[in-house]
Parts: C-alpha cells; sequence; structure tokens
C-alpha cells in the first residue's frame, strides 16, 4: 500500500520522535518519582503532599474496597466514568506505523498493555512476557510469552502475534528509523515456539527489554492489523490486549474506553474513560479547575502555577525528569557547521534569564540530557551558557575566517520556532536579548509541521526542540548516533562523532552500572564539548486530578513492583478510581 | 416555478466556480506532489523515495491535465466521495460527518439567539423611535458591533465558565440540553454582532414602515400597538434583515473558526486550521465545497422567502 501516510506522519508528527523513543527502550518510569525530590517544588516529584496518601486497601464489610487517606477512610466508587483533558489528539492508535506522542501513549497503554513495564527502582520487569533471557553476551534474548494473555478481539497472544506486531513496526518507513538500528537487519526476531521468540540485537545489548516498555512493546492483534491493511481508517480503532478497549473514537472531539471484558489481569476500576484533545494550555487548566474533567496533564508554566495555586484543593503530580527543551543547531550547514560558532551561541546564551521569565520556576535547568535527579547525571556537568565574554572572541575569529556568513562582525542565522504561540514568541525574544550583540537573527516563526519538516530535512539553522530525558540512557543514543545521519534524520543536529557512537555501544553491552556510569559521564561531556544543543529546561509534566480521583500512585508490575504515578504526562488507568 | 429552476442553475454555476477556483489554487499554488509528500517530493530527497513519488503522482493522477482531474475529483464529490485525509487517511466524508453538524449547529443557535433578541428589541424600539430609550439602546447595538469576536469570546468564557461557572467550559453532547447548555457562551458570542446588526436594520425599516398609510389605518381602527407592529409593520420590515441574514451566513462560518477554538467545540473549525496549514486538500476542498453549498442554499432561501414576506414580490417576474 501507498505509504503516503506514515511519511506525511513524519513531517507532521516527527517531534514527537522524543517520545517515540521512549518505546525504544523507555520505559514509563526510570526517570520517575522515585527519584524524586522531595524537598523541591519544581522537582521531578509526586506531590503527595498535595493529594491524599493512600496506605493501603482493606476490605470493608459490605464488601466495598477502602482506602485509607491519612486518617481518613474514602470509599472507592465501583465503576462510574473519568474524564480526562489531553494535551494531544493523535493522527492514529496504531502504534505500528504511529509516532505516539504522550497523550496518546497514554491511550495506546491502556489498549495494548506493554511486554515489560519500568517500575519506580528503573528496572524492567515483566508484563505481557513470563521472562527475558539473554545469551552470554546479550547478542540475543529469548523472550517467553506469558499464559493466558488473549486480545480484546478474542484472539490469543503468542509468539506469532508479538512477530507479527513487530514486523509491522520494522516495514513502516517512519517507525522503522527509530526501532530498526537497534536490531539484526538479517534476523531481528524469530519464533521459537508458539509461546517464545528470540529477540537479536545489532549487537551486545543488556537494555535491550527496556525497548520494549512502551510504544515497541505494543501488540496489535493480528486480525486487526490484518484488517487494518485493507482499511486504514481502523488505525483509529486499535485492538490490543490492554485493560481497557475504545468504544468510541470521534477524532479531535473524544475518545471513550471502556473495561476489556477479556483482560488477562485485574480488571479495571473505573468503567469508562472519555479523553478529550484539547491542545490550549489555559483552556484544558480551565475545563480541569471548573470540574468539567476530573484529570488533566500538561507542561505550560502558566497552568503549572494555577495548579500550584490551587494547593490541597487538588491532586497535583509534577515530573521533570525527562525531555529536554532545547536549541538545536544544525552542524551540517554553515554558520553552525564551524563549533565556534556554536560555542558562541551557547555561551551568550541567557539561561538565568530565560528561567526567571520564561520558566517562571515551573522547570528544572537543564545542563545535559539527565536531569539531577537521575541515575545518570553528572552532578558538575554543567553547560556554558551564559558567559557573553566567552562569544566576542569566537565570533571575531569566525568573521574573519569566514566574511560571507556575517554582516556587520555578526553572524546571520535564521532563529526557527513554530507557533504562533505566545509563549514561544516570549522565548525568542529572550534568546534575541542574549545573541543580538553577536548574531543578526531572522525569526522564522512557522506552523508546527513545517518546522519539524525542517529540523528532520536539515533545513535550519538553529531551532527549538523538545527530546531527551528517556527512562534508560541506551534510548537516547538513536538520536545521537551517526548512523542515523540520512536524508531524513533523527540525529536532529547532524553531528556525527565516532567517539561518542563508540561509547554508547560499549555502554550497550555492560551491566555495571559504575562502569556504565562512567561511560554516560564522557559521552555526556562530550555531548556538551560537541556544542550540538543548548540544553535549557527539563520539561515540567504535571498531572492533575480531582480529588474524587484515587489510585493515581497505586499501579504495580505483574510482580508487585511499584510503577511511578505518572511518566511524562502518561498516567495508568487500570488502578484508578472514584471516591465518593 | 421558472425563477426556482433559474436560481437552481445559478447556485450550481457558482459551486463549481468556487470549487474549479478552489481545486485550480491547489493545484497551481506550488507543486501538487510536493503539497502531498513534503520534501520527498523533490528528486533532492533520493532515490529511495522515488517508488513513493511515483506511487502518488499515479494515486492522485497527477500526470493527467489538471481539467482532468478537477472533472475527476467533482465527479467523485458529487457521489459523497471527498476523498482521504492525507494526514492520516481517514475518510474526509467522515471525518466532517462528525464535526460538520456541530458548527451548522452552533450557526444556526447563534442565528435563533440573534432571532429571537433582536426583532423584540427592534419593536421595541422602533415603537420609541427618537426617545431617550431609542438613543440609549442605539448606544448598546453599536457597542455589540464593536466588540471584536475574540474579545468577546474570551470574556464570556471567563466570567460565565471559569469565574461563576455557570456554563461547562467544554462541550458536551450528552444529551440535547448538554449541548445546548455547552454551546450557549459560543453561539451567544457569535449572535452578539448579528443582534446588534438585525436591531438596527429592522428598527430603521420599522421606522419607516410605521410611517405607511396602511398602518395609520391599522391605528385608526384602534388596534393595539403590539398588534400592529407584529401583525402589520414586521413583515414587510424584514426585507433589509433578511438579506443580511443570508450573507451573514458566510460570516458566521470565518466567526465560528475563533469561537470553536476558544470553547473547545470539535466543529470543522479547528479542522480547517490544521487542513491548511498541513496542505491537507481533501479536507481543505471539502470544506470548501460544503460551505459554498451552504451559503448558496441559505442566499437561495432568502430570495424564496422575499415573496412570502410580500407577495408583491413576484419572483417569477
Amino acid at each position: 500500500m501507498f505509504e503516503r501516510r506514515r511519511l506525511r506522519q513524519l513531517l507532521a508528527v516527527f517531534f514527537v520522535f522524543s517520545l517515540v523513543a521512549s518505546a525504544c527502550g523507555g520505559g514509563d518510569g526510570d526517570s520517575s518519582s522515585t527519584d524524586a525530590d522531595p524537598a523541591g517544588e519544581e522537582s521531578s516529584d509526586t506531590d503527595t503532599t498535595d493529594a491524599p496518601v493512600e496506605e493501603g486497601v482493606d476490605e470493608t464489610a459490605d464488601g466495598s474496597d477502602a482506602i485509607t487517606a491519612d486518617d481518613e477512610t474514602v470509599e472507592v466508587v465501583e465503576g462510574g466514568t473519568i474524564r480526562m483533558a489531553l494535551q494531544t489528539e493523535a493522527d492514529a492508535l496504531n502504534p505500528t506505523n504511529t509516532p505516539l506522542n504522550r497523550a496518546p501513549i497514554l491511550l495506546a497503554t491502556a489498549i495494548f498493555d506493554t511486554l515489560v513495564v519500568v517500575g519506580e527502582d528503573n528496572e524492567w520487569h515483566n508484563n505481557l512476557t513470563e521472562s527475558w533471557t539473554p545469551n552470554e553476551g546479550f547478542t540475543s534474548w529469548e523472550v517467553k510469552m506469558r499464559d493466558g494473555v488473549v486480545f480484546s478481539d478474542g484472539n490469543v497472544m503468542d509468539a506469532d502475534a508479538v512477530i507479527r506486531t513487530f514486523e509491522a513496526f520494522l516495514a513502516d518507513p517512519l517507525t522503522s528509523l527509530v526501532f530498526r538500528p537497534a536490531f539484526d537487519p538479517e534476523v531481528p526476531i524469530e519464533k521459537i515456539d508458539d509461546m517464545t521468540f528470540q529477540l537479536n540485537p545489532k549487537g551486545p545489548n543488556a537494555y535491550l527489554p527496556f525497548y520494549f516498555a512502551e510504544q515497541l512493546g505494543m501488540i496489535g492483534s493480528p486480525a486487526w492489523l490484518d484488517a487494518r491493511d485493507e482499511n486504514p481508517e481502523l488505525d483509529q480503532m486499535p485492538i490490543g490486549a490492554g485493560p481497557y478497549m475504545i468504544s468510541e473514537r470521534i477524532q479531535d472531539q473524544k475518545t471513550v474506553l471502556v473495561r476489556n471484558p477479556n483482560y488477562w489481569g485485574e480488571p479495571g476500576l473505573i468503567e469508562t474513560f472519555e479523553f478529550f484533545p484539547v491542545s490550549q494550555e489555559s483552556a484544558r487548566t480551565d475545563q480541569f479547575l471548573s470540574g468539567d474533567v476530573e484529570l488533566m496533564h500538561g507542561t505550560d508554566a502558566e497552568s503549572i502555577l494555577r495548579l500550584r495555586d490551587e494547593g490541597d484543593s487538588i491532586i497535583r503530580i509534577e515530573d521533570s525528569s525527562g525531555e529536554e527543551f532545547n536549541l538545536v543547531m544544525n552542524a551540517q550547514v554553515p554558520p553552525f557547521d564551524d563549533i565556534r560558532v556554536r560555542e558562541a551561541a551557547t555561551a551568550a546564551f541567557p539561561k538565568e534569564q530565560y528561567l526567571e521569565f520564561i520558566s517562571e520556576g515551573t522547570s528544572l535547568e537543564a545542563d545535559s540530557l539527565f536531569s539531577t535527579d537521575t541515575l545518570w547525571n553528572v552532578p558538575g556537568l554543567e553547560q556554558a551558557d551564559d558567559r557573553p565574554e566567552v562569544a566576542e572572541p569566537l565570533i571575531a575569529a569566525y568573521c574573519a575566517d569566514v566574511p560571507d556568513q556575517c554582516t556587520d562582525g555578526k553572524v546571520n542565522i535564521e532563529y526557527q520556532t513554530d507557533g504562533p504561540s505566545a509563549a514561544l514568541e516570549r522565548i525568542a525574544t529572550v534568546v534575541q536579548d542574549g545573541w543580538e550583540p553577536f548574531f543578526n537573527i531572522e525569526v522564522q516563526v512557522i506552523p508546527n509541521d513545517i518546522h519539524i519538516q525542517d529540523v528532520i530535512f536539515g533545513q535550519y539553522d538553529v531551532a527549538t526542540w523538545r527530546y531527551h530525558g528517556f527512562s534508560d540512557p541506551d534510548v537516547d543514543t538513536a538520536f545521537l548516533s551517526c548512523e542515523t545521519i540520512l536524508a531524513l534524520s533523527i540525529n536532529w543536529a547532524r553531528n556525527c562523532n565516532e567517539e561518542r557512537d563508540a561509547l554508547m555501544a560499549e555502554q550497550r553491552a555492560t551491566t555495571d552500572y559504575d562502569a556504565r556510569y562512567a561511560i554516560w559521564t564522557e559521552i555526556q561531556e562530550n555531548f556538551r564539548d560537541s556544542f550540538q544543543y543548548i540544553t535549557i529546561t527539563h520539561t515540567n509534566w504535571t498531572v492533575g486530578a480531582s480529588p474524587s480521583v484515587g489510585g493515581l500512585c497505586d499501579a504495580v508490575a505483574p510482580d508487585g513492583a511499584e510503577i511511578p504515578c505518572q511518566d511524562k504526562g502518561v498516567v495508568r488507568l487500570p488502578q484508578l478510581f472514584l471516591t465518593n | 416555478m421558472k425563477f426556482v429552476a433559474t436560481r437552481l442553475v445559478q447556485m450550481v454555476l457558482v459551486v463549481v466556480a468556487v470549487t474549479f477556483l478552489a481545486f485550480g489554487a491547489m493545484n497551481f499554488l506550488g507543486d501538487p506532489l510536493f503539497n502531498i509528500l513534503g520534501p520527498i517530493a523533490s528528486e533532492d530527497a533520493g532515490p529511495e523515495f522515488a517508488e513513493i513519488r511515483a506511487e502518488a503522482r499515479a494515486e492522485y493522477y497527477l500526470d493527467d491535465p489538471f481539467v482532468v482531474r478537477y472533472g475527476r475529483w467533482l465527479g467523485d464529490i458529487v457521489q459523497g466521495d471527498f476523498g482521504r485525509s492525507f494526514k492520516n487517511e481517514t475518510n474526509v466524508s467522515t471525518d466532517l460527518k462528525n464535526k460538520l453538524p456541530i458548527t451548522i449547529f452552533l450557526m444556526v443557535y447563534a442565528q435563533v439567539i440573534a432571532v429571537v433578541i433582536s426583532i423584540p428589541w427592534a419593536l421595541w424600539s422602533a415603537s420609541k423611535a427618537y426617545r431617550a430609550v431609542d438613543k440609549a439602546s442605539t448606544v448598546i447595538s453599536f457597542s455589540m458591533l464593536g466588540v471584536p469576536v475574540f474579545a468577546l469570546a474570551v470574556l464570556l468564557f471567563w466570567i460565565f465558565a471559569v469565574k461563576w461557572q455557570v456554563f461547562p467550559t467544554r462541550y458536551d453532547d450528552t444529551d440535547f440540553f448538554s449541548k445546548l447548555n455547552s454551546m450557549f457562551l459560543a453561539a451567544l458570542t457569535l449572535a452578539v454582532p448579528l443582534i446588534a446588526t438585525y436591531q438596527r436594520l429592522l428598527r430603521t425599516d420599522l421606522i419607516s414602515t410605521l410611517q405607511e398609510d396602511f398602518i395609520a389605518v391599522a391605528r385608526a381602527k384602534g388596534l393595539p400597538q403590539w398588534w400592529v407592529l407584529f401583525r402589520h409593520a414586521l413583515r414587510p420590515s424584514m426585507f433589509s434583515m433578511l438579506t443580511v441574514f443570508g450573507i451573514q451566513t458566510g460570516a458566521l462560518i470565518g466567526g465560528s473558526l475563533i469561537v470553536e477554538q476558544q470553547f473547545s467545540i470539535p466543529g470543522i473549525g479547528a479542522a480547517v486550521v490544521e487542513a491548511i496549514i498541513r496542505d491537507d486538500f481533501p479536507v481543505v476542498l471539502a470544506i470548501v465545497v460544503i460551505v459554498s453549498v451552504i451559503f448558496v442554499v441559505v442566499n437561495f432561501l432568502v430570495d424564496l422567502l422575499y415573496s412570502f414576506l410580500d407577495p408583491r414580490v413576484r419572483l417569477d417576474g
């Protein structure tokens, strides 16, 4: 079938590859609230002080569940409907051919479940699988599926079903861009028996299960995938093996999920979830605070401040552990192909001003790929921003060497951002303030689709961008690798560094945390010193919930491991309930 | 009948002309293949996309002459096939079937509010013509005309939905009442300038009508004022208002794009904006067709109403 749609999506939704990449090894919780700094309001935390504390479930005399919250006893209302305002709408909900960003990931996780889940302990845990067994060198993994799992259409989930989905991923020109580099190009997957298959990574990979904690771990019913090949509209009505299934979907209006009667695990407590895409941050917050929806998520500073203002009257869970907001510089074309210009731009970037006027205390300052509360953060590793004195000689030297790229002693650049957006235009103003002495800046505010398209095709100088911050650091490697610099590049900065590639391969093969941390320290130093990104903040994903919603932090893996309350705006649904 | 037949032919010609222009614009403003595929449409994108380019050219008949393509497309839409969205290959007809009724409902709702408020107001105002209350009402109506729709939308939303929470902040189609309730502020936003417009026009025409001899006769018969106004003065005074009613249909569609965004109403407003940004031509063209059809049909009905309002107007003449 003609693959136009996938290519349109590529141009239109590539921005969310940061999020797709979560499926590459990501997982819900590596960077979760386990690592929270409970003292810091701006940190990645589960703000339990703002939430009813849920400490245990008891069986009451009348058979209903009671949740103890501090000294209160809250009665669970069986069934009911929870309404949630989502940040974005998905073009489709087929994980094999659509890059899913956070809102669709939330829906898709409930519809499909995933092969593994990532716990608060930053480890992967079996979910739809029973076991993952690597060979000695981590060059292959034997995966056994859990017995008794069926899709909501009644089909059995077995090795064939997984292979069918996996091949659909690799066959897709869009999703395969991210996933294919991780697997053996000849035989990426092979069937062992009805319930067992073998995965063959491209090289030694001790972290392969992480790849199946999000999008790549979502297995669709083979019958649905076959039918979808004939009728692309079925991309809107996916069939998985998750706790919920779609009962109604009107794109751009609402998606309704109901309990999956064939679910293999504990059935969801809530009968129906209604999701409404509300792209305007303020409108989403208005709807939530007015009581027209019970749940919301978002990243906008103003909305977060409004939620904070509500204090104890709502439940608020913040997570700043993932997704960095950056300026990405195109290292393949002048003037940013010259490292002096990239270093000067970094040095002249007014981060303090940004944090004061744009973040307004809602998000953490970023100096590298990893938030301060993650396992991979390197204390003291700082990006050389807010140092305009460093920029001056660099720009002077560059303009002396490459006068064609300069006017009046300043480098001519185009600063690209998407919009129209008041917030992004404010950011442009702040950036201009810092860069004006060294750069002649032409600001381009263009529609999001075109912005994404330009970055993918390398048709930009410097652009606003948001990604990285995945649960396992190996996930980030696809976006930093030389191998992914193609005509359509997911190495956004188009910056190839073979030394870094070697380090990334090395960290993938070791299971020793200390050794891996040391390698990642080198990678981060390399990343910093190559000046391909100006990392600005760790995006604060905030979930707001009505006090009537319980169970937000009660999700557990089948082995009992705790799952974070939220991961970059994604909340798990089956354990949620309403109180009276 | 002759009038009706003539107007029907004219309507068809208008729609054909509009669609021809829109289809032409979509095809001639830039490379149609680029509009479908984006940068990979260029040979520079590399040979790995050659097959996709060839498939797209074949699927969209891009090697055929423009007129042939237009004819094929027109033939499809006459049969209700608007094609598939570039965005996600969903059927455009299905998508519009979900969104268009919401926008039409909003427009009708706004018109009903406007008519229900403006007519009594105009009657009252005309009956008090040039007195202080009429002058005050003139100030009010001009104020209503002067407030931009986007500002009014924000204001009404903030006061009645966010602050006082009298109305919901999101669209709710659970039942008819919920729908009416959740769309009221949006409809009122659209209705406010219409109310003022209709009130001004109708008031002016009523004042003129009230000078007519047949009104004097009615009054001489001792008929009550309200009866004179409603039964005798209103109908012959509605020509201007009715004409504007038809013309305002187009403006309402434009206004609804803004209002739908503000009130999170999932009508065609957001779809239009997104389709234009994404160069999703099947969607854009479908909306152009539908909007133009609505516009000409409404104006056609307005023409028919002229003879109903005043039998002296002979449509066949």
